[in-house]
């Protein structure tokens, strides 16, 4: 991975990935509804795909994430959504209060002798 | 004219520091430590944040490439999240557009369209005469740009020197902001059902094939919450 051909093909492969949707959408802008039946599969399909993500990066972490236990984890994000629909949507906020509740139960978890 | 086209892409910039700019920042900087803690130089998470600059799909291929996923696999998911640009492109372009625009500021903004960039937009600019609307928004996207650029390289050098739980924390950050950004995008029932059913199927997929995970998940319970509301009524 660290010689210069594989990360230029991979940011190459990443572009070609992405913006011909964007020129796509500059040509049909005039005429495409967005209401459409394929747009709505489309949107139904990347939706569940990210919550797919979101599952995958919390069962199957990268980095140091791996070595936290998985329920912390899941408490976290549970804590972050609470405060998301408490605090009128604040996502900012709402993030903080996840990272505060996680770095809170790992210090508690390192206390117990970490029983989790 | 040219004088209020600088002062509007000015403005737009400044726009850039708002609470969209500030969500960003975050953002990248979450993927920044992402990068760094796949084992994945900078170069390719700086060069994804300036050519690709939509976070699901960097998201998306950096977890694939980590996990020694082929290459057209990790295309082909990073695709599969980016045609959601195609709608929004298509209902921002039509705000921005007028006869004094030329054709590189179009084709220059539509390389910014992102579910941020597109919820400010659709905010801000009908605000403005048509006129200015373009150069505000070019104003505000490379903003964005040095925001997110920025955000990536403190990330990733955040991540190899904090201390590791603080670094654990971090990598929180991304998982949480899509979590919570599908509340806010999701709002149709198709939508809603497709985050549900994508959520519930990943979990038992990724405990037997991490790998087919996205794939799976997304493409079946994507097409059964779609077929699901198809049948029954209309959207909404």
């Amino acid at each position: 991975m660290s010689n210069d051909i594989s990360v230029w093909l991979i940011v190459a492969i990443g572009f070609l990935a992405t913006e011909p949707w964007r020129w796509a959408g500059v040509v049909f802008s005039k005429g495409l509804s967005e209401e459409g039946e394929l747009i709505a599969w489309v949107r139904a399909v990347s939706t569940a795909l990210i919550a797919a993500l979101v599952m995958r990066l919390l069962i199957e972490p990268p980095g140091s994430l791996e070595n936290t236990p998985i329920i912390l984890r899941f408490l976290s994000l549970l804590s972050a959504t609470i405060a998301y629909f408490l605090f009128q949507r604040k996502l900012v906020l709402s993030i903080f209060i996840g990272l505060a509740t996680f770095l809170l139960l790992i210090y508690l978890n390192g206390l117990m002798g970490s029983p989790l | 004219m040219i004088a209020h086209q600088r002062q509007q892409f000015i403005n737009g910039a400044r726009t850039s520091l708002s609470p969209a700019g500030m969500v960003l920042f975050l953002t990248f900087f979450a993927y920044g430590a992402l990068v760094a803690s796949s084992g994945l130089p900078l170069e390719l998470g700086l060069g994804l944040t300036i050519f690709v600059f939509a976070i699901p799909g960097q998201v998306v291929l950096v977890d694939e490439i980590a996990r020694g996923s082929s290459l057209i696999a990790a295309g082909l998911l990073t695709t599969l999240t980016a045609i959601r640009l195609l709608p929004l492109a298509v209902s921002l372009l039509p705000v921005i557009r007028h006869p004094s625009n030329p054709k590189w500021m179009t084709l220059a903004i539509a390389h910014f369209i992102a579910v941020t960039v597109w919820l400010q937009s659709m905010i801000d600019l009908p605000k403005l005469p048509s006129e200015h609307r373009a150069s505000h928004c070019l104003g505000f996207c490379l903003g964005l740009l040095l925001f997110t650029s920025v955000g990536t390289v403190i990330g990733f050098y955040a991540a190899q020197y904090l201390p590791s739980q603080l670094a654990a924390a971090t990598l929180m950050i991304t998982p949480i902001y899509f979590f919570l950004s599908l509340f806010q995008t999701a709002k149709r029932k198709t939508d809603k059902y497709a985050f549900a059913l994508g959520g519930t199927m990943a979990i038992p997929l990724t405990i037997w094939e991490p790998n087919f995970a996205l794939i799976g998940s997304g493409l079946i319970g994507g097409t059964i919450a779609y077929l699901m509301t198809k049948r029954r009524e209309p959207n909404e």
